[in-house]
Order: C-alpha cells, then structure tokens, then sequence
C-alpha cells in the first residue's frame, strides 16, 4: 500500500503548481515590500533622465539611442534581479525552500518572476525614452519582440547568477561582474536588433536572423540554467 | 506502512574539527528519540544532515519505508524539520506560508485543514498578519505547523520549545504524539522538560 492511500491524502506531483507557488510567493512579498520594483525603477528612470539632459541639444543617433536603452536595462537588471535570492539567504528562508522545493521549479519561478520585475521595468523605460530622446520606431512590432527576446536572456542568466551570488558575502559587486561577460553576446546582438528595428529602410530579412540569434541564446541560456540550477542550489557542504 | 531511520556511524567535520564522531543509532515507527548535548556538540549538525540539507563526511543516516530507501527529491515530503536558522517567509501570513509549503512540496491543499492546524497553536486570530510582525514564540509555532502539516514520516525538531509559552510546550507535546501515530519524531533539545518527549536519549559529546 502507498503512504498517500493509507493517510488518506492526495498527492500532485506537478511541478508547474511548484514553479506558480514560487512565482506566487515572490511577487506576493514584491508587492508588500516594493523593495526590488522600487530599486530597479529609481534606477532606470534617473539614469534615463540624465541622459536626456545631457543630451538634449545634440540628438542622439539611432546607435547610440539602442545602445542607451540596454545599458539602462542591464544596469537595472543588475541592482535588482538579485534580490529574491539575496533575500532567501538574509532571511533564513532559503534552507526552508531547498528542503520543500525541486530545484527545478525554484529556478523556473524566480525566472519568471525576474522576466515579470524586468517587464515592469521596460514597461517605464521605454515609452519614456521614446518619448525624451525623440526615438522614432519603424517596425514596433519587431521592437518589442526584441525587447522580449532580451528581457528572456536577461532574466534566465540574473536567475541563475543570483543564485550563485547570494550565497556569497559581496553580493552586489559580485553579481554584475559574473554576469556580463556572459550577457555579452545577447547585449550586442539585442541593441543591433534594435537598431534594425527603428530603422524603415531595413527588410525583414535582415532583421529575422539577429532576432533568431537573440532566441537561441534565449534557449540555451534557459537550458544551461535548467541543467546547472541544481549543483548551484543544493550546495550541500 | 512502515518507516525506520537508521544512522550508521555517521561523522562530520569541518576543515578540522570534528563535530560528530561515529554515531550510530536507528529510530522506528512511531517512536520518538531525544538528542542532547552540550552547546557545540553538532545536535543541530545532526539534525541538518538527518533532514538531507547537509551530507555526512562519512557514515550514512538512511530513510526508509516499506524497505525502500527515500533519496533527496523525495524527503521534501517525507520529512519536516524545525531549527532556529530556517525561517518561514515574514511577508506572507500563516496561512501563505502553510499553502506555500504545501503547494511546492506538491501536495493537495486543504483550506480546513489550515484552519484546525491554526487553532491547534491559537493563532487563528491572526490568521492575516504577516508573520514578520509576530513574537518569537508566534513564529516559533508558524514553524511547527509548516513543519507538520504535510505529515511528515520524519520529523526533526531543533530546540521545538525554543521561545515558547506554557500553552505552547502543552500544544507542542501534543503535536510530538499525533507525530507517533504516524511516524518518527527526533528532537534536539537541551531542556530538561522536553527530555520526557522522548522514548531514548542519545547523547552526544562536546
Ligand atoms: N557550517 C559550519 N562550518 C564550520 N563549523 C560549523 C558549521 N556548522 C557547525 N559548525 C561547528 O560545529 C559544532 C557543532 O555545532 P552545532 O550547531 O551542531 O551544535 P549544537 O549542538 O546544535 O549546539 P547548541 O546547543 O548551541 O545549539 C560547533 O563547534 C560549530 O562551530
Ligand atoms: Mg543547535
């Protein structure tokens, strides 16, 4: 006889209810604290403001107003994107989650709930640059799959790197400095996506490629997560 | 259904000092073993390597049910544990915490069952309150229910009186005998009244 027959419970072993209670819990504690939206918000929003000033008589051309854009979504990935786990170690609930929770789904439901923070994120920044740095956009639809495209990419390697980082004792710094060499090729091919999006004269046969690029880090980052996620956490010493 | 626990001269250390040195012992079915010891004497290493979060240098602690062995995947079901380094979640409410713990062990969550589990460590009137705003020993009891509530084969509880009241050690000894009825119970403890929650004592040295 089975345990679960015998005391009578019903027992789902479904991993995506895991991944939804995980994503639930944090964006629950997101929504008390604001602690990570605010942080990330400040950040995105002055930096934006700075560069519109500075810039306001020489208007930008289209490259520098891409690149400008993911500079300030990576730097506003990097102060915030790490904090669901840094919070898990600083209040003594990681341990609680690695005994309760698949590996997997931990990693699944931060991400998600990283690619949602980071949403929120664009969904501030880029009206607002479109609007201060006069930013004209061609192909809008292609834009925003970029900016989904990169916002995946983004927040499957903060997952994974915020986890490693929290379990360390210099946590910010640590974070942006492991992450970028490897959001390297997903930042350069994101802002000449972009750039080919804002531009009329460009053919979707131009454009198509770079955005399969973007997917495929997108999915081979998510894969080596999925895969690594596991040695990362249960770091059982 | 039958579950045992057998510890097999199990040592751990870190870099050089030695915490527990070959120890051996093995609980059955509804018994319930108390582990004492001076401060430092590993009684909370014991119990982190019994719960799976941390390996053994050497030796073996294997769960087991109806003859088979229970790996790490599947003790987060089987196992409940309480110590005073692991937290529950101080945003979330009593009843948040109890559904998550369910929800990602992947079990089936039961509304009524939180209620009875509430009014069994009387906090059913604070039900909506977060429980970073709670006493020590109102969190002490968040974290026995979060720990019992999926009905353990094993249950671990480090320093479980730690913070708690008269009522609370009462609602607590209560707790340790539904626990026989249906499995294990190991607790580490240096008060002298929890002694008695226990069948046998094993003691460790400093
Ligand atoms: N992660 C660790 N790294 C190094 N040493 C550790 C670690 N964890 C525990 N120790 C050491 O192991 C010894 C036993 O610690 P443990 O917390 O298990 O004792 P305890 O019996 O629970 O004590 P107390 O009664 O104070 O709760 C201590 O000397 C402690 O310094
Ligand atoms: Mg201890």
């Amino acid at each position: 006889m089975t345990k679960s027959s015998l005391s009578g419970r019903k027992r789902n072993p479904s991993f995506w209810r895991s991944i939804g209670a995980i994503f639930g819990k944090d964006l629950a504690s997101e929504l008390r604290t604001r602690f990570a939206v605010n942080t990330l918000l400040l950040f995105s929003v002055t930096s934006l403001t700075i560069v519109s000033f500075s810039t306001a008589r020489t208007p930008l051309t289209k490259e520098a107003q891409s690149a400008l854009l993911w500079i300030v979504i990576f730097f506003s990935a990097m102060t915030g994107l790490a904090r669901s786990f840094v919070r898990e170690e600083e209040s003594g609930t990681a341990d609680a989650l690695r005994l309760t929770a698949p590996a997997e789904s931990v990693f699944l439901g931060k991400f998600a709930f990283n690619c949602v923070l980071l949403l929120c994120v664009e969904a501030v920044v880029v009206p607002l640059s479109l609007i201060f740095w006069a930013v004209s956009v061609d192909a809008p639809l292609f834009f925003t799959v970029v900016l989904f495209a990169g916002n995946i990419g983004l927040s499957a390697v903060a997952t994974l790197m915020a986890a490693i980082v929290a379990q360390t004792s210099m946590q910010a710094g640590l974070f942006a400095v492991l992450s970028f060499p490897v959001l390297i090729p997903l930042l350069f091919t994101a802002v000449r996506a972009t750039l080919l999006s804002m531009d009329a004269v460009r053919q979707v046969g131009e454009i198509a490629p770079v955005i399969r690029m973007l997917f495929v880090f997108d999915i081979v980052m998510l894969t080596l997560g999925f895969l690594l996620f596991d040695y990362i956490w249960r770091d059982r010493k | 259904m039958s579950t045992s626990l057998t510890v097999t001269n199990l040592c751990k250390q870190f870099e050089h000092r030695v915490v527990l040195r070959n120890v051996s012992f093995s609980v059955a079915n509804g018994h319930a073993l108390v582990v004492t010891g001076p401060n430092g004497s590993g009684k909370t290493t014991l119990m982190r390597i019994l719960s799976g979060l941390m390996l053994p240098t050497s030796g073996a602690a294997s769960l087991e049910i109806d003859g088979t062995v229970v790996d790490f995947d599947e003790r987060r079901r089987e196992v409940g544990f309480v110590t005073p380094e692991v937290h529950v979640y101080p945003e979330l409410t009593p009843v948040e915490n109890l559904k998550f713990f369910h929800t990602v062990r992947g079990l089936e969550w039961d509304e009524a069952e939180a209620a009875h589990w509430l009014r069994r460590v009387g906090l059913d009137a604070r039900r909506d309150d977060p429980v970073g705003n709670f006493s020590s020993g109102m969190k002490q009891r968040v974290k026995l229910i979060c720990a019992l509530a999926h009905h353990p084969s094993l249950l671990l509880l480090d320093e479980p009186g730690a913070n708690l009241d008269e009522r609370g050690r009462e609602s607590l000894s209560g707790m340790v005998e539904i626990q026989r009825k249906r499995g294990m119970t190991i607790i580490a403890t240096n008060d002298p009244k929890e002694l008695t929650l226990g069948d046998e004592i094993v003691a460790l040295r400093a």
